[in-house]
């Protein structure tokens, strides 16, 4: 079991100095966490590692994709990987290893998409519903109750359905639903903090709610915020995979890794393996490394569990 | 205590209404008609009158605020219509699907529990040590893969290897519970894998801030074994959280069949409900969705109310 | 030497009268050269539940197959009418007068309401009436979807108990062959639906509603899931079904089903797509392929004539000039392996005719090969033909439209085909931009039917007869004429084919619609194929039909 050793009375950054030499910090006080990340959480640094990969394939995807990811080429329909098509080309006969790096962009745009937006409006739902309390907060969580008690998967469907499957229609499906899911941490989050003294203390000098809310609450529920977002990014490109399986995933020959993984993965899964390999493994390695990441900023993140650790 | 039992339970009342009128729009807002369904082949040249008399058949020319007062009067009695397809009454189809999914469900959820709450109590143990980052790669490498793929594999991979594929009929637990079991394990436990990782975070979490006490250091310190430390001061209280979270993860469950109930051919409530959604067959997909509805919510209140007797500070908010 | 000759003469009499029973029984194609052997158990899968299993109003064969005696039925390979419940028939000579003889001696099931007794001249009229919806005029006639096939018929009567006489209105070329329609001409025992209490009682699927007199009895059923069948003791064609019974289960996922099938589990599987073939032969080289004129759908890109530009034929032909059906068949079907006989290396894809490639109707293959629009490769000649055209309709630079696909079911169905042709259609006329818009099943149905969209791909199943495969997609009146193509001249053709009894003539009028179609262009058919189908070693007889179900009466196994 992991030894305390004895922390000075002002916040522990987790760097085990003692009182007086953390007056000369080497880093911003904000890095610090990140810094301690890096340190000692091998496995959350793997993960960070993947994400800016990720990143960087994405962002800089038309250069680097050898050929264009949606033009067929008949000719060169299911090649192994060679020379000339490193991962190989699908029944298309369109470059693998230029449709994974433009499927980067896809996982990440719905991602990333579902993640901000969703993120954004679980703070503010939650945040609403939390801080106002009252009949406010009851309808707000009558709805929230009703939105959640349907299963993920069958909201996603009928809203993409409904919608009509495209890449932003998935983006507005997820992060409706990242929305109203997350909306009860946040909401449960910014209630603990509510209760604090200095939020009584900013009322009484007259602040108005909105200064309260911006200047006190959110910058305390940013932990939260910031391990909700790992979660949800991870959920939201695995949920994609799920639509396409059924269906209703960003449609072709739009190269969403979940896509090629449930449509042209399982077809052609024993006769052109490469087909699932590649864009198998890169959705579990970013989904695994975005999970392994979230964990380990949680753990850095969260004051409560900072003094865990040797 | 009675006052919120009763205030509790009252609020579901709204949340259930609120979720009825949720699944009914989306069913009338999606495109496509079950109308055009039932013609089939024959798409244009359709008098109109002829349409108009299809839908009369089937209920859809009243407006829509009359069908949906008339549905769900209906539901509230037990009676959720005829599938608009099948022309089954829909309460029968879904008696026949529910135990499948019920049970896959079951063994899931505790199979997600046993593997879970373990691992996540040893990975607190040993935090930080290769054991620790092992245990939580194993949980998570089990939520990142998607769960069809792993399905798949499972499915084909031995019928190429060794000729075998898990018996195509179903057979229910209690006509050979062998049998049963033989076709239901292999989904359970990919999706009970897939969702123990977030009990494994969860339990650890909770171990670790709860082993941080002062109460547990004097345990330790008193000499108790760790076994006893454990069991009987640290996992109560840090189970609580995941109680909550096994209600959460119905839900999530009743999703994860669907996907499982496809690629394993089950009977189960998840396929019939894609179908139904595939071809606008309203009735079914209201009565499932409403029927899920209602579990969840139920579930939810109970859970609610467990608070209040473990946690005397809840009810007094 | 005499008893020789006597033992031949005996024999050939033998031999002879073997084939002559084998007419008169249910058609094979097979020469039989062993002696088929009695019992076992076979399982077929099926990926779609059944919905609305009354057989005159069903939109799919929904399990019947099995169970059913028809009127008549199509042979599997010539399409031609053979006999089956009615055994002989004769047209008056104006050709407005049927009589169909009712075999003697076959019974229904010892199921209510027929409880086992010989199916009479009543149970066609009941059978046939059902079939036109004439005899439930408060029902909308669309509930009916073969009635186009007899809506010729004005009536029919019993004239004694093994005698039926249909009026016609005009002479038909169409009607014998509605009578064989393995989806609808399923004989019931007269009266069945309302001694269940309701017209509409034989829509929901359940055992008791199966009643007919075919060679299985339906002993199960759990729509979607699984539905059992067992032989049929009292079966007409005696000797025959030499299976035991047969079991069917739902299978969802194509993924699985062929793990099914390769691990012995099922009887058959679909060859159509190349990777299939890949999969199923390495691991199971043992497996039968057979190949039969059909494969299902006829596939094709239809435009929507109300909107501009499609309205203008230019716009139309320069699209159907780009297309390379060859590519689309070479790269999607491909060709046959050392399992396919002679039809080893031989491509397994065909030119397709503005109608189903097997009707003896059908324009032949050697005529399309000539015509530019199924030239491969594409020369420069008909590129700068259909640039030209395109130019002339307004469009030098070429087109931007968004281009409608089908998923056709919520797992498996593939937009490959449409993805080629965009790409097609975006190199032969530079300039042009297509969107490709996949959409559900519920959701094209609504579009087409209501004309919002410019051009959609699309596919129906094989329809009886060559003249009504065209009606419905040509005719102005056509209910799958989601073109909205309006031309006299094709009604005329269609109509005057329609009641034209002579093959040759009917040929010649055909031949002129479907030209007319090849210069007019309301749809680009776009590939056509052989059926092709996997089946386990051991099975034998087995022979699927260009139009309907394999007939399992005939198949036995060989183990």
């Amino acid at each position: 079991m992991a030894q305390q050793k004895p922390t000075a009375a002002l916040p522990s950054s987790g760097l085990g100095l003692s009182g007086i030499a953390r007056a000369q910090r080497r880093f911003p006080i904000w890095l610090e966490p990140y810094i301690d990340l890096v340190q000692h959480k091998p496995l959350a640094t793997f993960g960070g590692a993947v994400m800016l990969i990720m990143l960087f394939v994405a962002l800089f995807a038309d250069v680097l994709a050898p050929y264009d990811p949606v033009e067929p080429n008949m000719a060169a329909r299911l090649r192994a990987p060679d020379s000339s098509h490193l991962l190989g080309t699908d029944q298309l006969g369109r470059d693998e290893l230029s449709r994974i790096i433009y499927g980067a962009q896809i996982s990440l745009f719905v991602g990333l998409g579902a993640v901000l937006i969703g993120t954004s409006g679980a703070t503010i739902i939650g945040g609403v519903s939390g801080y106002f309390g009252g009949k406010v907060d009851t309808a707000v969580q009558r709805v929230v109750d009703a939105v959640l008690a349907m299963p993920a998967l069958i909201l996603l469907l009928a809203i993409v359905s409904v919608l009509g499957p495209s890449l932003l229609n998935i983006v507005i499906a997820l992060s409706f639903r990242a929305a109203i899911g997350e909306s009860r941490t946040i909401r449960g989050a910014v209630i603990g903090i509510k209760e604090n003294q200095y939020v009584d203390a900013a009322r009484a000098i007259g602040s108005s709610n909105l200064h309260i809310l911006v200047h006190y609450i959110l910058p305390n529920v940013t932990a939260p915020i910031m391990v909700l977002a790992s979660v949800s990014l991870g959920g939201a490109i695995l949920a994609e995979a799920s639509l396409s399986f059924l269906g209703f995933g960003v449609p072709p020959p739009a190269p969403s890794w979940g896509g090629m993984l449930s449509l042209e993965g399982r077809r052609f899964m024993i006769v052109a393996p490469w087909l699932a390999i590649a864009p198998g493994l890169s959705l579990s390695l970013v989904v695994f490394g975005i999970n392994v990441l979230g964990d380990g900023l949680r753990d850095v993140l969260d004051p409560r569990l900072r003094g865990t650790r040797g | 205590m009675r006052t919120y039992v009763l205030r509790r339970s009252l609020l579901a009342i709204p949340t259930l209404l609120l979720s009825s009128l949720l699944i009914f729009s989306i069913m009338r807002v999606l495109p496509g008609d079950i109308i055009y369904t039932v013609l089939g082949d024959t798409l244009v040249n359709v008098p109109q009158s002829e349409i108009e008399a299809l839908k009369k058949e089937v209920g859809l020319d009243k407006p829509l605020y009359e069908q949906y007062v008339t549905w769900i009067a209906a539901a509230m009695k037990g009676d959720l219509g005829k599938s608009l397809r099948y022309r089954q009454p829909v309460s029968d189809m879904i008696a026949s699907r529910l135990p499948v999914t019920l049970e896959l469900g079951v063994l899931a959820l505790l199979l997600s529990v046993i593997v879970g709450i373990p691992v996540g109590v040893l990975a607190a143990l040993r935090q930080d040590t290769l054991a620790d980052y092992a245990f939580r790669g194993f949980a998570i490498a089990n939520l990142s893969v998607p769960s069809f793929w792993l399905a798949t594999l499972v499915v084909v991979l031995p019928a190429i290897w060794f000729r075998y594929t898990p018996p195509l009929a179903y057979v229910s637990f209690f006509d050979n519970p062998i049998e049963n079991l033989k076709l239901l394990i292999a989904p359970a436990i990919i999706l009970g894998l897939a969702t123990s990782a977030t009990k494994v975070r969860m339990t650890r979490a909770m171990m670790l801030e709860v082993m941080r006490n002062d109460y547990i250091r004097t345990a330790w310190a008193k000499g108790l074994p760790e076994r006893v430390i454990i069991y009987r001061h640290a996992l109560k209280n840090a189970l609580i959280p995941v109680i909550t979270l096994f209600g959460l993860q119905v839900t999530a469950i009743l999703g994860g069949t669907v996907i499982m109930e496809s690629v394993f051919s089950l009977p189960g409530m998840g396929r019939l409900l894609i179908e139904a959604i595939t071809y606008r067959d309203y009735t079914v997909v209201q009565g499932i969705a409403l029927l899920i509805v209602v579990w969840v919510v139920i579930t939810n209140l109970l859970v609610d109310l467990s608070y209040g007797f473990l946690d005397p500070r809840v009810r007094f908010r | 030497m005499k008893g020789l000759t006597a033992f031949a003469v005996l024999l050939i009499l033998g031999l002879v009268a073997a084939g002559c029973s084998q007419q008169a029984s249910s058609p094979t194609t097979e020469p039989v050269t062993k002696e088929p052997k009695r019992g076992g158990m076979i399982t077929i899968s099926m990926p779609q539940a059944w919905s609305n299993t009354d057989p005159q109003m069903q939109q799919l064969p929904n399990g019947w197959p099995s169970v059913a005696a028809y009127l008549l039925r199509t042979h599997p390979v010539t399409t031609e009418v053979v006999p089956d419940v009615i055994e002989k028939w004769e047209f008056s000579a104006d050709g407005k007068e049927l009589t169909l003889h009712v075999r003697k001696g076959v019974k229904f099931f010892n199921m209510p309401p027929a409880n086992g007794r010989e199916v009479e001249a009543k149970d066609i009229v009941y059978t046939l009436k059902s079939l036109s919806g004439q005899l439930y005029p408060d029902l909308p006639p669309v509930r009916f979807p073969r009635k186009s096939a007899v809506e010729q018929m004005t009536n029919a009567v019993e004239v004694d108990k093994n005698t039926v006489k249909v009026t016609l209105s005009t002479p038909s070329s169409t009607f014998l062959q509605g009578l064989a329609d393995y989806r609808a001409a399923i004989v019931i025992p007269e009266g069945i639906r309302e001694s269940f209490g309701d017209v509409q009682s034989l829509g929901t699927p359940r055992v008791q509603n199966y009643v007919s007199a075919g060679p299985f009895i339906m002993t199960k059923l759990e729509n979607g899931v699984s539905v059992e069948y067992k032989r049929n003791p009292d079966y007409w064609d005696t000797g025959k079904p030499y299976l035991d019974g047969i079991k069917g289960v739902w299978i969802p996922d194509p993924a699985t089903a062929i793990a099914a099938f390769i691990s012995d589990q099922t009887a058959s599987n679909s060859l159509i797509k190349p990777e299939d073939r890949q999969l199923i032969f390495s691991q199971r080289p043992d497996v039968k392929a057979i190949t039969y004129p059909g494969g299902g759908n006829w596939g094709f890109i239809g435009f929507n004539l109300k909107r501009k530009p499609w309205d203008d034929v230019r716009v139309r032909k320069a699209i159907a000039l780009v297309i390379n059906h060859a590519e689309l068949g070479e790269n999607f079907i491909g060709n046959g392996g050392s399992q396919y006989g002679d039809m080893n290396g031989k491509p397994l894809w065909l030119y397709p005719p503005p109608i189903p490639w097997f009707y003896p109707e059908a324009l032949p293959q050697q005529e399309l090969a000539k015509m530019p629009y199924y030239e491969n490769p594409k020369s420069e000649k008909t590129l700068s033909e259909a640039r030209k055209l395109l130019a002339d309709a307004g469009f030098p630079n070429g087109l931007t439209f968004d281009l409608l696909g089908v998923q056709f079911s919520a797992l498996g169905g593939t937009s490959d085909n449409v993805l080629l042709a965009k790409n097609q259609i975006e190199k032969g006329l530079p300039g042009s931009k297509v969107t490709v818009k996949i959409v559900e099943q519920p959701v094209w149905t609504t579009t087409a039917g209501n004309a919002n969209y410019d051009i959609g791909y699309y596919g129906y199943i094989h329809d009886t007869t060559a003249v009504s495969m065209m009606k419905t997609p040509f005719h102005s009146k056509g209910g799958r004429n989601v073109a909205f193509y309006n031309n006299p001249r094709m009604d005329q053709l269609l109509d005057q084919a329609a009641t034209e009894l002579d093959l040759e003539k009917r040929k010649a009028l055909m031949r002129s619609a479907q030209l007319l179609a090849l210069e007019e262009f309301p749809y680009i058919g776009m590939y056509a194929e052989y059926g092709q189908v996997g089946v386990q070693p051991y099975i034998q007889n087995w022979q699927p039909a260009a139009i309907g179900d394999v007939q399992y009466q005939n198949v036995w196994l060989d183990k």
